[in-house]
């Protein structure tokens, strides 16, 4: 039984003349320990399929399966990294680790010796009393990814994770992050629009194309760990995706894929939790 | 205050303005420098 | 020392560069360093002393040696500072109901779009009439003494709080809340741990000109 399977999944957004459907019918298995990553051109669908895996969003039709189990809204069980980092900004580094194992009521000592573990393993260790906004931003990136594997996750999902930084520190970083995995074995869902970024890190590649999110390749990644950039067939494989991402984009010229980006940008995120958060004062 | 007013006191009752300006200058900086520490992080650049 | 090098450097145009970050919000003076604020200070004493020459009538406008002279006897003076102490008392009251009402209602208003949409109008239109026009229905409800007064001073201070509350709220970014769900955090655990410190530093902000807007009201 695969770790993650998507099924007929879809999604559109707007209503009446500007129905764009976001995503038609997608679906995908990911086996336990795999590392997949959703490459394609921005409005192919691939972040919003993550965020539905997430629990952010709902599909409008098909399900998703978690270790065979219907998923329905987040959880701890599907762990998140977002573009933004989304660190708490008012606690530190330490009580931005510590929130997740807090909120499943894991025990203080397992605690204490996970966060050690994960400090030492994201080469924070000492800085855990720094805030969000004293940090750089690889080593934002790093108490992000940390805080999301802190209660071992089954899945881990990434959105575009490296996307904030420079090309000195993703090359760094790409590098860090694959240590990380190297030693957490945790089943990935990583979505990205950086080729060398889905050939490093990734066991399997699924290029998705516009227009519905269409799975145009599905590319497994033969190549030892720890990656070298410089082998011929990492070459070819970068290669090879990067005429896949060209046909991802179906030939589409550059205003076609900017009122793609523009449709993209309109389909805003339903803050899902906003509206429930109720204050309890309410009922009082 | 209002008896300097009617007293016609208007040295007194310009130097009350001045003191209620200056205690209402200092609870507005007090709060500004409340908020200032309790969250570092909006103001930090 | 730091200070006086960085004001002497700024009063030449020069902003040194840590000055530039902490003085740019910072200080009990605000960004202003005490030899602007000093020469602010004697630019306005001169200008009155000219203006009270100019008129030589103690009832309109007392000459600023009678006026400091007084503000010196002020105080000092037991009685001024006893009834300043009550004033400030009922501001800090009329204040804290301001707080009481204002931040629930206000949270609950910037979390939930239904209730924004039932209570606005009648926010709004509350908030249109005129403080003074409160008096006359006060003094019904209250009878004299500090009743009014504190109603006023609430009146002042809840409006700027709400819509602090309900801007601060509103601008969470909804990634933090993505966040907290995916890794289990309940509704109780979100408010404390997400909302209020998120949006804490713009409730203080509305908290300031609560404050501000209350005092003014009763001197």
């Amino acid at each position: 039984m695969s770790k993650l399977e998507i099924k007929g999944v879809s999604k559109q957004f707007g209503a009446g003349d500007t129905v764009h459907r976001v995503l038609d019918d997608v679906g995908m298995r990911i086996a336990e320990g795999e590392f997949v990553t959703l490459l394609g051109p921005s409005g192919c669908g691939k972040t919003t399929l993550l965020t539905i895996v997430a629990g952010f969003q709902h599909a409008d039709e098909g399900v998703v399966l978690l270790s065979g189990n219907v998923t329905d809204g987040p959880g701890p069980d599907r762990g998140f990294v977002f573009q933004s980092y989304a660190l708490f900004p008012w606690m530190n580094v330490r009580d931005n680790v510590l929130f997740p194992m807090r909120q499943v009521a894991m025990s203080a000592e397992d605690q204490e010796r996970r966060l050690a573990e994960l400090l030492a393993l994201a080469h924070l260790s000492g800085k855990e009393h720094l805030y969000p906004h004293q940090l750089s931003g690889g080593m934002k990136q790093r108490t992000a990814l940390v805080r999301a594997l802190a209660c071992s996750p089954e899945v881990l999902l990434m959105d575009e994770p490296l996307g904030a930084l420079d090309y000195q520190m993703r090359m760094l970083l790409q590098g860090e992050l694959e240590a990380i995995f190297m030693r957490e074995r945790v089943t990935v869902l990583m979505v990205t629009h950086d080729v060398e970024e889905a050939v490093f890190l990734s066991d399997r590649v699924l290029v998705m194309g516009l227009g519905g999110g269409r799975i145009v390749r599905d590319l497994k990644i033969d190549l030892p760990r720890p990656r070298q950039r410089k082998s011929e067939r990492y070459h070819h494989y970068k290669d090879v995706l990067t005429d896949a991402l060209r046909d991802a984009m179906g030939g589409a010229g550059l205003e076609a894929l900017e009122r793609l980006e523009m449709g993209a940008a309109q389909a805003e995120l339903p803050p899902l939790s906003v509206e429930e958060i109720e204050v309890g004062m309410m009922g009082q | 205050m209002v008896t300097a007013q009617t007293m016609m006191e208007t040295d007194r009752l310009v130097a009350l303005i001045i003191m209620a300006a200056m205690i209402g200058f200092s609870i507005d900086r007090l709060l500004m420098l409340l908020n200032r520490k309790l969250a570092p992080w909006r103001f930090a650049s | 020392m730091e200070a006086s090098r960085g004001a002497v450097r700024r009063s030449a145009g020069v902003t040194p560069p840590q000055a530039r970050g902490k003085q740019a919000n910072g200080g009990f003076l605000g960004w202003v360093s005490r030899q602007q604020w000093i020469l602010s200070v004697g630019v306005i004493l001169i200008v009155w002393q000219l203006a009270a020459a100019h008129y030589d009538a103690e009832i309109i406008l007392p000459y600023p040696a009678a006026t400091l002279k007084a503000l010196a006897a002020a105080l000092v003076d037991p009685e001024t500072l006893i009834n300043l102490g009550i004033t400030l008392g009922r501001v800090l009251t009329g204040f804290a109901y301001a707080l009481i009402i204002g931040v629930p209602l206000g949270m609950a208003m910037g979390a939930s779009k239904k209730v924004r949409r039932v209570v606005s109008p009648i926010v709004d239109s509350v908030r249109q009439v005129p403080i003074m026009a409160w008096v006359p229905l006060t003094i019904v409800w209250f009878g004299l003494g500090d009743g009014p007064t504190l109603f006023l001073i609430t009146m002042v201070g809840v409006f700027p709080i709400l819509l602090s509350t309900i801007a601060g709220v509103d601008n969470i970014s909804p990634d933090f809340f993505h966040a907290a769900r995916s890794m289990g955090a309940s509704k109780g655990s979100i408010i404390k741990n997400v909302v209020i410190p998120a949006a804490g530093p713009d409730i203080l902000t509305g908290a300031r000109l609560a404050m501000s807007a209350g005092w003014m009201s009763v001197i």
